[in-house]
């Protein structure tokens, strides 16, 4: 017969399962064990059959096949995901029978041939004869027959028995060791007349057939037969009991409980949304159920589809704000406005650039200092507009020409030249202003821009002309000028038609008669008196009639009203700063000046105007002085200049809050909002073989300074650079003193201090927290029964990498072991709870337990790892935090047996956690609860989000209210712990 | 216990001494209450720094006053429907458990144990139920609070041990206790004190040293006081002490029949 295998075929039994529900069969919820097995045998239509491996799938888990030929090389084939179906794997199957074998012929069926067994019983005589004896076919009375023409052939001597059909007959011969003394031969019926004549005629080959058999097997030994390695194959299934498809770090199998409700478990997920509302999320293994506000659970809702998650998006349902919330605050610069001496020319604040620079009509604000523009060869000079590389266009008077004219200034401290071009044979032509070339708003970086393009009016004028010559100048109405191949302002385009609109490149217009304006061939009904470019794609119009709006356009598609931005006067061209006159509009909302410059001197905190914004975001701050001038009789006007500060961690949750200013203050404070971005600068030190190392925590300052340089000092803490200029500055900043404490940083520039103060630094106290950790054996477990053994090296990593940058605490950890019935414990060590036959450790028990607990001298926090799991109501958690009792309990990890690193990772995390209930107390961030809430902020970064979205690898930042709330508690016990130290340990 | 914090824990007496002000009381508290979570017995100057702490603090007038205004003016700044678990409330319940938990119990006044007993009947500050998903246990209520200190303050004749749960039966174990403690129909001490005390109906207490109060009691016996026996502790325990009883008296026989015969 014939065998082969199949190729592997699943077959799933459908119509079997449908008829049962999934909760209903007999599906195997033990994790880590062997599914419920059986082989089963099966004919095919076409009379082939197989062998087939069956076994009932859980729900969740993974299945995945693999067959060896040797056991010891496995071929990983399919793989099922198991929903609670009979899964069958065809191992066997035996050829159908070939479609051309022979068929009976037609007709009468042929008479029936029946085969008669004949045993016989031979023997030898002593003169080569042979004798047979058998039971009569005919009378079955014992009958000899003797051959003395036969003889048997040696070879019988190793064979003692024979068997095969010759005819009708099927001879099942014996020999027996004797020989036999010949009789004389009775007269035989006719059956057995038959049979003998029909052995004597086959003995010949009955003889040969011996002799061969024997020869095989006396002279040739056995030689295998080659192996084929297709002859036999062993299978195997692997079970994958780790599988979490919506990465919630709830496993599949165990999402399946709960959605069936197996052993008595919650089906659902119950939390509170940030506004406080509760919420249930059925369980569901795909993620599929959504939260109250529509989003897949599992997987992060970015409603406009512009690739930001919707909490971290500074506008959700705008695709255009396609920015992350910005993270800023601003140092307000004093800067000196120049005191006019002339009583036509008062000084005031004309723009601010990219570079920081603040312009006046005959002076600059840089670097912290006010100087006066060069005046070079001219008589006069009124800047005008400044672009942002700082070159500087103005208007000038001189002897030269009869009229004023345009001069242009490639560096404030550069003598500035006049913006000519050569005319009509060697007459020159001189830009110049005129009240036509500029459009009531325009101004600043909107007149000149950095390509030196700007419009205005030109005189040609004959060359070697004098004033008395005046009255032969020629008139170009409007024309534009752009900057030469040299870098000159020297070249006059055709002049330009009363509408031109140019490319957002030029980055204004002026809408033609009929108030249109078309710009990237879209029309805007609106005059456009600034355009900002956010990025290739995103452009911004803001226009000055009929009213101060300003329109978005993303992708060339169609302008769209941004109501938001009503009476907006300009925007960075980062997209998330704005100003209004009298707020800035950050992250899509609107802020005062003392919310987002904090701290800030009480002169600038009301009464104030904003009135600039540079390409990266500086802000200009105008405010009226109350005396007037008295030399020009105006009144004085006062500036300041905010620079945007950014702080950037160098590692993720190692010391930079700057989540804390995202969310609103509440009403109460108690929302765990900062007005400043926070660094933390650890304070001591820390040894390793190469010797004593400062603590430190690295991170960077991103404020745009370009060739400014901006000091800071601390009073609580050193930085490795304290002397910021270009983008931005990395540095390393450890603490100072003995006491943590709380201060800011002070910035200077040109020897002047800021009058707000955008980065508070806390110096922490290096501490270290003993932990110990007492593994319970509640029965006669012989290993761990916490089921997962902390390595406390690896354990100690952790902890200190979450905490030590953040609140500059690490950890001594030790561990004992508790037996039940040891020591005055008592037996079991705690009370148990049955469900569905499994047993629980319900947290009502979590006192009694603590009460006969020791509590080791020198412990900060004990943590007792059980051999159950924990039910909190009617969930399972991992662990829990007896509040105000210093105490952890870990439950039993249910999760990942199959997956050991990730269990590790799951179980270290679950500890820091409830460390951090042991530090900050009850609640969690995104169930709206805790110290810091920070509602509008991404709380799945923070340690203390609830296991409704605490992932390791993320869920790691702890906030300035954090940092505050845990060292109250790090006063209290390390620090007193270590005061009653000495003769107590 | 080394030398300098014996130093700083003495000067939080003295400073009180010297300024007996409502700040450097709750200092002394505050030192009392760490200095007593780490005492080690085996210690001889932190037993003798603990002891004065206790001392000095016991004799602070109006402590209880002082140390109720702490609790009782943080939960009046809590604003008006202050959510458990907001970070405002997690500091009250700290400071709240800090002190009837914590501070009460070093303090071995009969004052303390008024407001203790008192606090017996305090459940404002019930915890709500565990939700789903909550992995914390909240402090329990003032009540059980007062069980702890109780438990911790070292009276005679406790009914229940330092280390006893918090749980229902106790509490009524304690309530049991308080009942005619509170009424003046019993009396009691602390250990290491030859002095009783016995409360009037108008919430004052007299003190009688240990001869007195035989002496008091008898005389009172006709008047105002109950002598209805009390009954300490659950019915079980009480068996447990009669047992007790019956088989001391049964060893005592037994122990004098031997001494009679040899």
């Amino acid at each position: 017969m014939k065998t082969r295998f199949f190729p592997l075929v699943v077959v799933f039994f459908s119509t079997l399962a449908s008829k049962r529900s999934l909760a209903q069969s007999a599906i195997n919820w033990e994790q880590n064990t062997a599914p419920p097995y059986w082989v089963e045998n099966f004919t095919h239509e076409d009379q082939s059959t197989s062998r087939v491996l069956v076994f009932q799938s859980t729900p969740g888990v993974s299945y995945t096949v693999e067959t060896s030929h040797d056991l010891s090389q496995w071929t990983k084939g399919q793989a099922f995901y198991g929903l609670g179906q009979v899964i069958a794997i065809p191992m066997l199957q035996t050829a159908a029978p070939p479609a051309n074998a022979p068929t009976p012929p037609s007709g009468n069926p042929s008479p029936h041939v029946v085969s008669k067994i004949v045993s016989l019983v031979l023997r030898p005589t002593a003169n080569n004869g042979i004798v047979i004896n058998w039971h009569s076919l005919d009378h079955q009375l014992p009958v000899e027959y003797h051959f003395s023409n036969l003889t048997m052939d040696e070879a019988w001597n190793g064979n003692l028995y024979y068997m095969k059909q010759y005819g009708p007959h099927y001879f099942c011969i014996s020999h027996p060791a004797a020989t036999a003394v010949p009789k004389v031969n009775a007269i035989l019926d006719p059956l057995d007349a038959a049979m003998v004549l029909s052995f004597e005629a086959n003995f010949t080959t009955i003889n040969t057939e011996v002799a061969t058999a024997v020869d095989r097997a006396r002279l040739n030994p056995i030689t295998p037969a080659p192996f084929d390695p297709n002859s036999r194959k062993f299978f195997r299934i692997l079970a994958d009991w780790g599988l979490d498809s919506d990465s919630d770090l709830s496993p599949d199998w165990l999402e399946f409980m709960g959605m069936m409700g197996v052993n008595g478990m919650q089906g659902s997920t119950t939390g509170t949304d940030p506004n406080g509302n509760p919420f249930e999320i059925p369980s569901n293994p795909f993620g599929d159920a959504t939260t109250p506000s529509g989003q897949a659970a599992g997987t992060v809702l970015d409603t406009d589809g512009d690739g930001i998650s919707d909490v971290e998006d500074m506008h959700p349902t705008s695709k255009f704000w396609n920015k992350k919330k910005i993270s800023v605050r601003f140092a307000l610069m004093q800067v000196d406005v120049p005191q006019s001496t002339e009583e036509n020319a008062p000084q005031h604040v004309l723009q601010t650039n990219a570079k920081g620079q603040v312009l006046f009509p005959k002076a600059i604000w840089q670097n912290g200092q006010t100087q006066n523009l060069s005046l070079g060869s001219f008589t006069d000079v009124n800047a005008l507009a400044m672009n942002d590389k700082g070159e500087i266009l103005g208007n000038a008077t001189d002897d030269a020409i009869p009229f004023g004219g345009l001069c242009l200034f490639s560096s404030a401290t550069v003598a500035p030249q006049w913006i000519s071009t050569t005319g009509t044979g060697s007459n020159m032509i001189y830009a110049t202003l005129s009240d036509s070339s500029f459009y009531g708003s325009f101004g600043g970086a909107d007149l000149f821009t950095d390509t030196r393009r700007f419009c205005a009016a030109g005189k040609e004028i004959e060359l070697g002309a004098t004033t008395e010559d005046s009255p032969n100048v020629i008139w170009h109405p409007k024309a534009e000028w752009k900057t030469s191949a040299n870098g000159q302002v020297t070249q006059t385009q055709a002049a330009l038609n009363s509408t031109f609109v140019h490319d957002a490149a030029y980055i204004w217009g002026h809408p033609n008669q009929e108030s249109l304006t078309t710009i990237n061939g879209k029309t805007l009904r609106d005059e456009v008196r600034r355009i900002v470019k956010l990025d290739e794609s995103r452009l911004l119009a803001f226009s000055g009639k009929p009213l101060i709006q300003v329109h978005s356009m993303i992708d060339s598609e169609k302008w769209v009203k941004e109501s938001s931005l009503f009476n907006a006067l300009d925007a960075s061209s980062t997209g998330v700063v704005a100003l209004f006159r009298s707020d800035a509009w950050i992250n899509y909302k609107r802020y005062s000046i003392a919310h987002i410059a904090p701290d800030i001197h009480n002169d600038w905190k009301f009464d104030s105007d904003w009135h600039d914004v540079s390409p990266k975001g500086h802000m200009l701050l105008v405010k009226s002085a109350t005396s007037a001038n008295s030399v020009t009789g105006t009144t004085l006007e006062k500036a300041a200049l905010a620079f945007p500060f950014i702080l950037e961690d160098n590692v993720f949750a190692t010391g930079v809050d700057d989540q804390s200013v995202l969310t609103s203050p509440s009403d109460t404070n108690e929302n765990g909002y900062q007005e400043k971005l926070w660094v933390m600068a650890p304070q001591g030190t820390w040894s390793d073989g190469s010797g004593t190392h400062t603590n430190s925590n690295a991170f960077t300052v991103k404020v745009p300074l370009d060739t400014a340089t901006m000091t800071m000092t601390m009073v609580n803490a050193t930085a490795t650079v304290t002397s910021l200029t270009g983008q931005s500055t990395a540095l390393e900043m450890s603490g100072t003193g003995s006491q943590s404490l709380d201060n800011k940083i002070t910035f200077a520039m040109g020897g002047q201090d800021t009058i707000s103060f955008p980065i508070g630094v806390k110096s922490m106290k290096k501490r270290t927290v003993n932990v110990h950790l007492y593994r319970c054996y509640h029965g006669s477990e012989a290993t761990s029964p916490h089921g997962y053994d902390f390595d406390e090296t690896a354990l100690t990593q952790y902890l200190n990498d979450i905490y030590g940058p953040q609140i500059n605490v690490y950890f001594s950890i030790t561990s004992s072991e508790l037996y039940a019935g040891q020591n005055s414990l008592p037996s079991p060590l705690y009370g148990t709870s049955t469900l569905d036959g499994i047993d629980y450790f319900p947290l009502s028990q979590q006192k009694a337990l603590l009460d006969v607990m020791p509590a080791n001298s020198g412990v900060d926090i004990r943590v007792f790892l059980i051999g159950h799991k924990l039910v909190v109501g009617q969930s399972i958690a991992l662990g829990a935090a007896p509040i105000d009792t210093n105490t952890v309990i870990l439950s039993q990890i249910p999760f990942y047996e199959n997956l050991p690193e990730l269990r590790s990772v799951l179980a270290m995390h679950t500890l820091a956690h409830e460390i951090g209930h042991v530090f900050l107390g009850p609640g969690h961030p995104d169930e709206v609860s805790g110290p810091a809430t920070l509602p509008g902020t991404n709380r799945t970064m923070r340690l203390m989000c609830s296991g409704n979205g605490n992932s390791p690898g993320v869920s790691r930042l702890l906030v300035k209210a954090e940092w505050d709330k845990a060292e109250e508690w790090l006063k209290r016990f390390p620090d007193n712990r270590l005061l009653n130290a000495a003769g107590n340990d | 216990m080394n030398a300098g914090a014996a130093e700083m824990y003495r000067n939080l007496i003295v400073n009180y001494n010297d300024l007996p002000t409502v700040e450097n009381a709750t200092k002394l508290f505050e030192g009392l209450e760490i200095c007593g979570r780490y005492v080690n017995k085996d210690n001889q100057l932190n037993v003798a720094v603990y002891e004065e702490l206790k001392n000095s603090a016991v004799t602070i007038p109006q402590h209880v006053d002082i140390l109720t205004g702490q609790v009782e003016s943080a939960r009046a700044k809590l604003p008006e429907g202050t959510k458990w678990h907001s970070g405002e409330h997690n500091s009250f319940q700290s400071l709240r458990v800090m002190i009837v938990r914590d501070t009460l119990c070093h303090i071995p006044s009969p004052e303390v144990v008024q407001l203790l007993g008192s606090y017996l009947y305090d459940e404002r500050d019930t915890p709500p139920p565990i939700r789903p998903g909550q992995d914390w246990i909240d402090s329990n209520s003032n009540a059980y609070m007062a069980c702890r200190a109780l438990q911790k303050i070292g009276l005679k004749n406790s009914p229940l041990p330092p280390r006893a749960s918090e749980n229902p039966d106790n509490l009524a174990t304690w309530k049991l206790w308080w009942g005619p403690i509170k009424a003046g129909n019993r009396t009691f001490s602390f250990v290491g004190q030859d002095v009783e005390y016995r409360f009037r109906k108008d919430g004052t207490y007299e003190a009688l040293s240990r001869d007195g109060a035989q002496q008091r009691i008898t005389k009172d016996v006709g008047g105002e006081i109950d002598s209805t026996p009390t009954k300490i502790g659950k019915p079980a325990q009480r068996w447990l002490i009669l047992l007790g009883g019956c088989a001391a008296l049964f060893a005592w026989l037994r122990w004098q029949a031997k001494r009679r015969k040899s």
